[in-house]
């Protein structure tokens, strides 16, 4: 019996108890979605809303200098408040000769699967969505979406520079979509399944996944494509402003635009929770309560990337797939089966 | 050098006097490319300036041609006319010569035959008149 | 557009005059096959303001602060190319402790350009702290020159016959200590960028400029020393007292834009040297020599070329005799090198124009004028 328990506990008290009143179970799984999905909704975007101001206020001393210092206070708390109602009261522009419906949904084409993909995220023992048995395969099936909203974006903006940065970032993220799984593949081993309960009770019972060879290498395969997967620098080259104007939400404004800004400080804020949950045992630790311990990882993990993004200089296009196809695929290859000799003997 | 060119082009060479360490050349215009291409082949491979000089009274185009092995200037100048002017274009003996020739073209009208690709450089391609000219306007409308 | 699988269709893709790595208002139109450059034509002129003609109609003092303009950057070249080409003709002699003060606004302003280089160099590939880092470094040197001459960028303290004033209290001490400060940051420089494998892979290779190509097209400065030609107007023509002070010439070998990148890292160092020689050997006396405030030189013409952190900066003045120069002809390197650009850019692909702009530290201002 896995010692992460789903909210499911709650959720069938609460369903007897709806059921003992006679009252369709139905309308009761429809309204709990609709409670989860806007607890997870709202959780995501206050800590977007922090990370934001994390990622400044981590750069600026990166650079010696300050960073947000005015808005609500000494450290600029409120800053992203501000800077997102300033995005909601811009002009909403959409390029004439646009594919009007395509434009309009793309930023949740990827926004959507985005938010998805923290239904399988324990942040605590008792605080798991739905402990799916295909876990590790539900990221991976659910994170390879956003890029077709990235594709419709560039495609829809009747822009040759955003379609060329479309396809750059479509190419970047496929390709390091494979070192990713194969990573994610490794700590499936390790742990015998794909569920997300069971990897963590593997680690609580015999040490976090990072600790144990060879999963030192998957866990720093994960860590690099997946800085790729949210096009972060070194790998931002999609979104570079300074090769080719933005890339492919050159023509987004306003709330638009924030809706791709805020999916990828999301997508950021998932990989380093699932980085957490594979590889340094998720909630586990002494003392402090789950949760705490939870969010400390995820921040050390997000602070580490932070730090790279801030330091190293952006590669080329072709570098960057070379990068992954060269390198990455073959070390990837060389961990699965590492991972298998060491697993099974 | 001033013996060399004297020898070589006799007649074409008006005017070479030797100034601290520039050679001062005047000469006519139809020996340009010939001597440009001498002067090279002696060392004077940098193609430093070129430039127009319009005096009011008469106009002259400069060429200086730096040997960085001595550091020695070959100053030439060839008189052309004040309107209608046109020199034979030296990109044949230097690559560099290109952008300069194209900006005394812009400012001053001088045309050089046989450059690849002479059109205006610093103004905008509808401007009327070559303001550097002492004509006493900037442009012409 | 096709896209993929068959690149034989040729794109004509704009890059500015509005674009965050074009350095200034400057257009690039590139030909492209696929990824790759088959063509580029550079637009300028869109800063052009004339400069050659104004001068004309200005005194040969009046025009100094024009000057300034051109490579606003590094000020002072601008100026002494002027003043040195018209002290010629005006057979001026300037005071032994002003060359050394003029040596040394020289020096201090070539490290802030080449800070600047170093900053937006690494901006443009994406190590955005360098950017940060080279700025705060250059605010010393702006503090300097607000101290001496009340200006952070245009000093315009190079004048006819000397400078503009002498060292103020506190400022030799100051000199000392930025002199000091420099060294071990470049040596962070160099643990960040220099030996990053990633800032290698965007430059090392790209952007060839073989040394033939670099005369013929009169590059000059780091430009051509990162092709390996020794070439240094200091020690070619050395003007001012740079015969007297001991420094390297610093060439690579290279000729891409990493060899570009670290003359202009050594030169830096070269630089406080230099500085520190000055600030060691300067003489007691006077700052400016006597002119008469309506200058009226005899008529000649004299050509004052300067060793300006971009390259050879040089004023071409003729004089009729008059209050104003008859013709100033303004020189400027970065001309030059855009000229070799479309050259240097051929082959490669998009990404790298940035890089190899980049690697040429132009300025729009002395291009333009």
């Amino acid at each position: 019996m896995s010692a992460t328990s789903t909210t499911s506990g709650v959720f069938d008290r609460l369903l007897h108890w709806w059921q003992a009143h006679g009252w369709p179970a139905w309308i009761f799984q429809g309204v709990w979605m609709i409670v989860m999905a806007a607890v997870v909704t709202a959780f995501v975007l206050v800590t977007v809303l922090f990370l934001i101001w994390l990622e400044r206020k981590v750069s600026a001393d990166i650079q010696s200098r300050v960073g947000p210092n005015r808005v609500g206070g000494r450290f600029g708390p409120l800053q992203t408040a501000a800077d997102a109602l300033k995005l909601l009261m811009k002009e909403d522009i959409i390029p004439s000769g646009a594919d009007r419906i395509v434009f309009i949904l793309a930023p949740f084409a990827v926004f959507v699967p985005t938010l998805t993909v923290f239904l399988v995220v324990p942040f605590s023992q008792h605080w798991l969505v739905k402990d799916l048995n295909l876990g590790v395969l539900f990221v991976v099936a659910v994170s390879a979406l956003p890029v077709i909203g990235l594709v419709m974006g560039g495609w829809a903006s009747n822009n040759k520079y955003a379609m060329l940065g479309a396809m750059r970032a479509a190419a970047q993220s496929i390709s390091y979509e494979i070192p990713l799984i194969l990573a994610m593949v490794c700590v499936a081993v390790a742990a015998g399944s794909l569920k997300v309960g069971d990897i963590v009770d593997a680690q609580r019972e015999g040490g976090w996944f990072i600790l144990r060879f060879p999963l030192q290498l998957a866990f720093l395969l994960y860590f690099i494509t997946s800085m790729a997967e949210v096009n972060r620098v070194p790998f931002d080259l999609p979104e570079a402003e300074s090769e080719l104007v933005a890339g492919y939400h050159t023509e987004y404004t306003g709330m638009r635009f924030a809706v791709f800004f805020v999916a990828e400080f999301a997508h950021l804020f998932f990989v380093a929770a699932f980085c957490t949950t594979l590889f340094l045992g998720a909630w586990s630790g002494p003392a402090l309560p789950p949760a705490l311990w939870f969010l400390l990882k995820t921040y050390a993990i997000i602070l580490i990337i932070m730090w790279v993004r801030w330091t190293l200089p952006r590669l080329r296009i072709d570098q960057i797939m070379g990068f992954a196809w060269k390198l990455l695929v073959p070390a990837a290859l060389i961990t699965v089966l590492l991972t298998g000799l060491v697993w099974t003997a | 050098m001033i013996e060399h060119l004297k020898a070589h082009f006799g007649e074409d060479i008006e005017s070479a006097e030797q100034v601290g360490r520039e050679v001062r050349v005047r000469l006519r215009p139809a020996a340009l490319v010939a001597v440009c291409r001498f002067c090279k082949e002696r060392g004077y491979r940098y193609p430093a300036d070129i430039t127009a000089v319009d005096t009011g009274s008469e106009m002259r185009v400069v060429y200086r041609l730096v040997s960085l092995d001595n550091g020695e200037h070959a100053v030439i100048s060839a008189g052309v006319p004040r309107s209608g002017a046109s020199l034979p274009s030296i990109t044949g003996v230097f690559r560099g010569a290109d952008w300069p020739e194209r900006e005394v073209y812009d400012l001053f009208g001088v045309r050089f035959v046989s450059h690849p690709d002479l059109r205006r450089i610093l103004l905008t391609d509808d401007w009327q008149g070559f303001p550097l000219l002492k004509t006493g306007s900037v442009q012409d409308r | 557009m096709s896209v993929g699988l068959t690149p034989t269709e040729q794109v004509i893709l704009n890059m500015g005059p509005q674009h965050p790595s074009t350095h200034g208002v400057l257009r690039l139109k590139l030909t492209l096959e696929g990824e790759v450059i088959v063509g580029c034509d550079p637009v300028i002129g869109y800063l052009h303001r004339g400069m050659e003609k104004i001068a004309e109609n200005r005194t040969y003092a009046q025009f100094i602060p024009y000057t300034d303009r051109l490579d606003y950057l590094s000020s002072a070249s601008n100026n002494e190319a002027f003043v040195l080409a018209v002290e010629r003709i005006a057979s001026i002699e300037v005071p032994p402790r002003a060359q050394y003060l003029r040596v040394i606004l020289l020096e201090l302003n070539r490290i802030a350009s080449h800070l600047v280089f170093v900053a937006t160099f690494a901006n443009d590939l994406a190590a955005t702290t360098a950017f940060l880092y080279g700025f705060r470094e250059r605010e010393v040197i702006m503090d300097l020159f607000e101290m001496w001459t009340g200006a952070r960028l245009t000093q315009s303290w190079i004048r006819i016959g000397g400078v503009g004033s002498d060292l103020p209290e506190g400022f030799e001490k100051k000199a000392h200590e930025f002199c000091r400060m420099l060294g071990p940051r470049l040596a962070e420089y160099d643990e960040l960028l220099t030996g990053n494998r990633i800032f290698r892979a965007r430059t090392e290779g790209v952007g060839l400029l073989p040394p033939e190509a670099g005369i013929d097209y009169a590059c000059s400065g780091p430009t051509l020393r990162g092709s390996g030609v020794p070439f240094d107007l200091r020690r070619a023509e050395p003007y001012e007292v740079y015969s007297r002070l001991g420094f390297d010439v610093v060439t690579d070998e290279a000729c891409d834009c990493m060899g570009r990148y670290r003359v202009r890292m050594e030169e830096m160092r070269q630089s406080v040297h230099i500085i520190e020689q000055c600030l060691d050997q300067l003489p007691q006396g006077e700052v400016l020599a006597k002119v008469p405030r309506a200058l009226r030189p005899a008529a000649g013409e004299a050509y004052g070329r300067v060793e300006s952190p971009r390259g050879e900066f040089a004023c071409y003045v003729v004089s009729d005799g008059g209050t104003s120069p008859l013709r100033v002809r303004l020189r400027a390197p970065s001309f030059y090198h855009m000229a070799a650009l479309p050259e240097m850019v051929r082959g490669w692909k998009i990404g790298d124009v940035v890089a190899i702009l980049g690697s040429l530290d132009i300025v729009l201002g002395e291009i333009d004028r």
